[in-house]
């Protein structure tokens, strides 16, 4: 967790792209906030991997959308349930259901189909959101941050030389 | 432009520069086949032990004792799980097991897996073995183990109650002697009272009574009279009020002597009768005896439901065990329609999957076909089990069970056919079983401890069936068609001594029971034709024995008679002897002295005045 959050604001700091960084949190957040072992999961890790995408960001976002997803359960599993069981889209989820590929997707599990929708409800504004975030950090905030005592500190320190160091040389 | 805003730019223009590198990062790619292969191997290789903990944390917090599990190995392909040396303890016997079986292999459709559902087209169970010993403790925590105690002392105050029941109706001459209230006793002890009584009467009679004393007195008296010298008519006079005197005392002792003889006869009267009553009181005991204690077979009406009915009862206890071991699981086969599903909670870990229209619905979980090798004490049997599920309305089939042998040891067949049909909201569960020509083997009867009679031998052809209607209501029967039957016991009592004398006649037999009712307190009724058997077999046992009790009791009764007659011949009246020689004497003194005298002054009175008037003629 601590590597991921130096790896953070090493990017941050860094000349990272801010969509970059953004898209790594919001594939952190689908990932967290829908259950693990989905079909879905392995399609975003595959993006991740092979799209120049922000890893450290999406595993910090991850771990944080998941501790999201264990307070917001109830919720989620509402919206599953209210989408599954709507009179109105019946056809459409039996249509699917007759589909092994969707059946494999667990679609018609109230949890993933609710939690999945919450995430693609908010993947694009979050985006954003996180985008307009990284460039405002970056204007408003990169310099204040580098002055404080703290951030000065932790580099003047031997420990967080060599892990900045390694994290530089394997960042790329 | 601020330093700031500077910043900012030369921030853009880098990544801009970045992009030029391109969206790809194609050795991502082969950092994503990694972390799959990882993820998928982990999976693998941590999954057994993981389904291990779960079963047996899961399968102990739901047994209320240890279950444990040697190994559990994942196969690939096919896609399987396999169980190795699984033990379920009993949380009422701690070392003892509830089952345990060596091995269970399980197929599972991978790709149903995937999709949330448990599909195992096969399962073969190797060696599943019941009540088998432990060598450590099973017990997760102390148990109170009241329940069995109390059942325990149940079974033996039954025992007793059972036989002292069954001893009532036959006891020994001896025992009867001893205990009934007898009139020969009693009657005994009401004369002694009456001569007690008659004589203290006698005694104060008896004082009344003139004794040797006073008849001397008499006599001498009489003889004063009688010798003293009549001169004068004075002379005479005095003698004469004298023997007035005498006489009437005479008379008075008489008279006494008289209602002593009468009263000491009116007692010896009443002793009389309670004596005939004492020698008639064999008799009237004998009656009473037999009238008290029914040396009939009208108390031999329902001999098998307690020859029987226990181990008929341990039976049921012991399948109603079984029944509430298995009642969770089988409550969670319920109907499960589309309504129901809807009716379902969901869970906020991991939702609910909503089940829609298919053209070849499958159920969540669904074990195909499974065939158990059960290890009896007869031999192997092979049980065969067609589509486990919880979700049988979606199968759309009910669950059967098969098992047919004719291997077992001491059995030439055994055939046992379920099914367990939970496709409507009432279920109803069906097992039909049939024994034929089963070796019956020291079959305990009476009592479970230590049994005084016991079928030794015999050959059996039982049938039998079990409907079991929504967890709730059983009914059942089972008719048991006994031949070359031997019964054996201790006769360690009264009546087993009889009841194994009769049954010994007795080579074939039936039993007919039946269950109704509810599952925790079902009726369990038991007919067979040995009670009128035993009747026939103890209608001459009972007149061979009824004659010989006759004959002790009557001879103890006689006994007793003949130690209480001469106690009653020595009831004397002392003195009641003399009585008639004391009334003789006083008559004689009366007759030959006083009156005698009378007569004899008189005539010498007469003599003397017919002197004197012939003196003056």
């Amino acid at each position: 967790m601590i590597t991921h959050l130096v790896k953070l604001f090493r990017a941050l700091n860094s000349d990272d792209s801010p969509a970059q960084i953004s898209m790594g949190l919001v594939a952190g957040l689908i990932v967290g906030l829908t259950p693990f072992f989905s079909l879905h999961n392995l399609f975003i890790l595959l993006i991740v991997c092979v799209f120049r995408i922000h890893i450290a960001s999406f595993f910090l976002s991850f771990a944080l959308f998941s501790a999201v997803a264990y307070l917001l359960g109830f919720i989620m599993v509402g919206i599953g349930e209210s989408l599954l069981t709507n009179d109105a889209l019946t056809v459409f989820w039996t249509s699917l259901y007759q589909s092994d590929f969707w059946r494999l997707s667990h679609y018609n599990n109230t949890l993933t189909l609710g939690s999945f929708t919450l995430s693609m409800a908010l993947a694009l504004p979050m985006f954003f959101f996180f985008k307009v975030l990284v460039i405002k950090y970056r204007v408003s905030l990169l310099a204040w941050v580098e002055k404080t005592r703290l951030v000065q500190a932790l580099k003047a320190s031997t420990w967080f030389s060599k892990i900045f160091a390694i994290y530089s040389a394997t960042d790329r | 432009m601020t330093s700031q805003n500077k910043q900012a730019t030369v921030h853009s223009e880098d990544v801009k520069e970045k992009g030029k590198k391109g969206m790809l990062r194609l050795p991502g790619l082969i950092a994503f086949l990694i972390i799959v292969v990882l993820i998928g191997g982990g999976s693998y290789f941590f999954a057994g032990s993981v389904i291990k903990s779960v079963i047996e944390t899961t399968g102990t917090s739901m047994n209320g004792a240890k279950v444990e599990v040697d190994k559990v190995s994942l196969g690939l392909f096919p896609a399987s799980l396999t169980l190795n040396n699984m033990t379920v303890a009993d949380p009422e016997k701690p070392m003892q097991n509830l089952i345990e079986f060596s091995t269970a292999q399980a197929s599972i459709e991978l790709t149903k897996l995937l999709m949330g559902q448990v599909i195992i087209p096969d399962l073969a169970m190797q060696g599943l073995q019941f009540e088998t010993a432990r060598r450590t403790s099973g017990a997760i925590e102390k148990k109170n183990h009241d329940a069995s105690s109390t059942e325990g002392s149940n079974s033996e105050k039954a025992s007793h109650e059972l036989k002292a029941e069954l001893s009532e109706k036959l006891p020994s001459a001896k025992d009867i002697l001893a205990r009934e209230p007898l009139l020969v006793d009693q009657r005994q002890k009401e004369l002694e009272k009456a001569y007690k009584e008659q004589k203290v009467i006698w005694e104060q009679t008896k004082s009344t009574l003139p004794d040797k004393d006073k008849l001397k007195d008499y006599e001498k008296r009489a003889k004063a009279i009688t010798d003293s010298k009549i001169k004068s008519y004075e002379d005479f006079k005095v003698a004469k009020e004298k023997l007035d005197q005498l006489k009437s005392e005479i008379k008075a002792d008489k008279n006494a002597i008289k209602q002593a003889q009468d009263k000491l006869k009116e007692s010896k009267e009443i002793l009389e009768a309670h004596v005939i009553n004492l020698k008639n009181a064999p008799k009237e005991d004998w009656n009473m005896i037999k009238d008290k204690y029914s040396f009939d077979q009208q108390g031999l009406t329902n001999v098998s439901s307690l020859l029987f009915g226990e181990q008929i009862g341990e039976y049921t206890t012991k399948a109603l065990y079984w029944y509430e071991k298995l009642k969770p699981y089988l409550e969670d086969v319920s109907f499960v329609g589309e309504e129901a599903a809807e009716e379902e909670e969901a869970s906020e870990e991991l939702g609910r999957f909503v089940r829609f229209p298919e053209e070849n619905p499958v159920p969540d979980f669904l074990i195909k076909q499974a065939l158990v090798s059960t290890v009896l004490p007869n031999g192997n049997l092979d049980l065969r089990i067609q589509d486990i599920t919880h979700q049988q309305n979606i199968l759309g089939r009910p669950t059967r069970v098969k098992a047919n042998s004719n291997e077992l040891k001491g059995i030439d067949a055994f055939r046992l056919e379920g099914v367990l049909d939970y496709r409507k909201q009432v279920s109803q569960s069906n097992f039909e079983f049939s024994l034929d020509k089963a070796a019956i083997d020291a079959f305990e009867l009476g009592s479970s401890q230590g049994a005084d009679l016991a079928l030794d031998s015999a050959q059996s052809d039982i049938k039998g069936m079990i409907t079991l209607i929504d967890h709730a209501e059983v009914k059942g029967e089972v008719n048991a068609v006994f031949s070359n039957a031997n019964f054996a016991g201790t006769a360690s009592n009264r009546f087993t001594e009889e009841l194994l004398a009769a049954l010994t006649s007795i080579k074939e037999f039936n039993i007919d029971a039946d269950v109704k009712g509810s599952v925790e307190d079902a009726d369990i009724n038991i007919k067979s034709d040995i009670d009128r058997r035993l009747k026939n077999a103890f209608s001459k046992r009972i007149d061979e024995k009824t004659k010989e009790l006759k004959e002790e009791i009557n001879k103890g009764l006689n006994e007793k008679l003949a130690a209480y007659l001469p106690e009653s011949s020595s009831m004397t009246f002392t003195g009641a002897e003399s009585l008639d020689d004391y009334s003789n004497k006083l008559e004689d003194l009366l007759k030959s002295k006083v009156d005698d005298f009378a007569e004899q002054q008189k005539q010498k009175a007469q003599d003397k005045l017919k002197e004197k008037f012939k003196s003056l003629f």
